[in-house]
């Protein structure tokens, strides 16, 4: 066997391992979501068995229809069934398919993730890097200032201040994020340019700009790949508080909604979901680390 | 920076104080109404007025310093002390033992912190009486939020279990619940107070998040998560900005002495 061919198997290799291992931690997430939800206070009660005008077997029937829930093994078993036929499940509290209700709300949280996490990189880009290259001291003490300041603040308490100065929800999702994202940035962006030929170039009167992406940024790109794929767990986080504050109908306020209303299939979905995104991004990140590390 | 830490210091332990002892500041108590005077301006018997039910606020915000700055520790040494078990089992052990560490801490990892929080806090009852609303967040919280903190652990422990000290030690036939609790956990004893001190201000921050999202600590108990509330309504008063005020204040003096500690521990 050559040594491509040796390289190509040890990586398709790697690869099914990582991927048998993500989809194990979904299949766990989702149980264990499911089991929370089984043997949590109130699971299992309807509101419509308190309507008076339902006749006794209209109420045993309503007691019934979450017999099924009852197990959540059986449960989780006859949800992946229903999953592979393309059958998300029903939300009893919203009363609508689940499809239905990730197809009407993802489109409003992935723009407000995806602007978020745009608005957070260009605050960190603009903050970190002319403080960092050009050594700003005044810049970087202001920087450090303004990201100390949104880093002690609760995500809701910035999605309140925000949204009574009339603010987008897109630039909380940005402030929210934007102090994790300095910091790291700062620190990568330090250590490439602390490096000795970069210093040396410094020294010999070189500016930064010509610097800054061919051995500042690109030698540090794969730190940065996986900083985006860790924003993108942060953002969902953030956007969960934040659609709740401000009666965003996206997929975070229907985390609330379910987790409030005990929801057990829509909660399984949402937990599945997420777990299978990050751990997706950070699989990607994973993988192109090597081969960005080769190709320096 | 040297005095910024000694500032962030006096300043968490003058507000610490003032928490614990109230008394000296206010002698109402934090849940005394004062039914004819709701919205009470400020007044020398009341130095921030009162809230709409004709509580105390002065007297609302001491008390509610009081239940962050002293369950979030609290919280943090759960978690620390979790994080030293499995991090430290998974890491020395190895083998199944640290496998299935492992997938559980991704699986936990995989899940954004503030999710995972308002999903299981949300699963729990909700009407309990404020005691015990203030263990079952605080608690949640260190149940919660140990899987960061143990892969550190894990890392650190991994990394002594192939050193001279522990090879020796094990070489002179200590058994290995021995070498683990009197040579390994000893050494990673700095990352372990570095993980602890950094997880206080961001379990003040999740008590505050779940608060504001009516899941933290119950009414009449103040914390800085239910006393951010007003903030929600479009309505409150000037007062409302001492609670994120001094929040902001807590957590950046929580944040400067974590970093020096992580300096120590580099």
């Amino acid at each position: 066997m050559s040594l491509d061919a040796a390289g190509t198997s040890a990586r398709t290799t790697r690869l099914g391992r990582a991927l048998l291992r993500i989809a194990a931690t979904a299949l766990a997430g989702g149980l264990l979501s499911a089991t929370m939800v089984r043997f949590s206070p109130g699971f299992g009660l309807d509101e419509k068995q308190l309507d008076a005008r339902l006749s006794r077997e209209s109420q045993e029937a309503v007691l019934r229809s979450h017999d099924q829930e009852r197990n959540p093994l059986r449960f989780y078993a006859a949800w992946w069934k229903r999953v592979f036929a393309g059958d998300l499940g029903f939300s009893q509290s919203l009363n609508r398919p689940i499809r239905e209700l990730l197809a009407d709300r993802a489109p409003a949280t992935l723009d407000l993730m995806l602007w978020g996490i745009a608005g957070a990189w260009v605050l960190a880009i603009v903050f970190s890097v002319p403080a960092v290259m050009r050594r700003l001291a005044r810049l970087a003490a202001v920087s450090s200032l303004f990201s100390g300041m949104t880093a002690s603040l609760p995500a809701a308490g910035i999605a309140i201040l925000l949204f009574r100065m009339g603010i987008s929800a897109k630039w909380m999702v940005a402030l929210v994020l934007f102090p994790r994202l300095y910091q790291y940035l700062r620190n990568v962006l330090q250590q490439a340019s602390g490096r000795p030929h970069v210093l040396l170039a410094r020294a010999k009167g070189l500016r930064w700009q010509p610097l800054l992406w061919r051995h500042v940024l690109l030698p540090a790109r794969a730190q940065l790949i996986a900083l985006v794929a860790v924003s993108i767990n942060m953002a969902f986080g953030a956007a969960v508080a934040i659609e709740a504050i401000c009666d965003i109908p996206g997929l975070g306020q229907l985390a609330w909604k379910a987790a409030a209303a005990r929801d057990l299939p829509v909660l399984v979905v949402l937990t599945v979901m997420i777990a299978l995104v990050t751990q997706m991004s950070n699989l990607v990140a994973d993988l192109s680390t090597p081969i960005l590390r080769s190709q320096s | 920076m040297k005095a910024i830490r000694y500032l962030a210091a006096t300043l968490l332990l003058a507000l610490l104080l003032a928490a614990l002892w109230p008394g000296a500041l206010t002698r109402t108590p934090y849940d005394r109404q004062f039914r004819e005077l709701p919205n009470a301006p400020v007044s020398r018997q009341f130095p921030l007025g009162t809230d709409e039910l004709g509580r105390d606020r002065l007297s609302r915000l001491l008390y509610g310093t009081r239940v962050s700055l002293l369950a979030a520790p609290a919280a943090a040494l759960l978690s620390t002390i979790l994080a030293a078990l499995v991090g430290g089992l998974a890491g020395f052990l190895g083998g199944w033992f640290d496998r299935a560490a492992v997938a559980l801490i991704d699986l936990m990892l995989s899940l954004p912190w503030l999710f995972l929080l308002i999903i299981v806090r949300a699963m729990l009852p909700l009407n309990v009486p404020a005691l015990v609303s203030v263990l079952l967040t605080f608690g949640l919280i260190g149940l919660l939020g140990w899987p960061s903190a143990a892969r550190i652990v894990r890392a650190g422990c991994r990394t002594l279990r192939c050193s001279d000290l522990v090879l020796q030690a094990r070489a002179c036939g200590l058994p290995r619940g021995r070498v683990l609790l009197k040579h390994v956990l000893p050494n990673v004893r700095p990352i372990l107070t570095a993980q602890f001190r950094a997880s206080i201000p961001i379990y003040i921050l999740a008590e505050a998040n779940l608060g504001l999202l009516g899941l933290g600590v119950a009414d009449p108990l103040p914390s800085w998560g239910n006393l951010l509330r007003p903030l929600e309504s479009g309505l409150a008063p000037d007062w409302a900005a001492w609670a994120p005020l001094i929040l902001m204040l807590v957590v950046v003096s929580c944040l400067y002495l974590t970093q020096s500690s992580k300096v120590v521990v580099q």
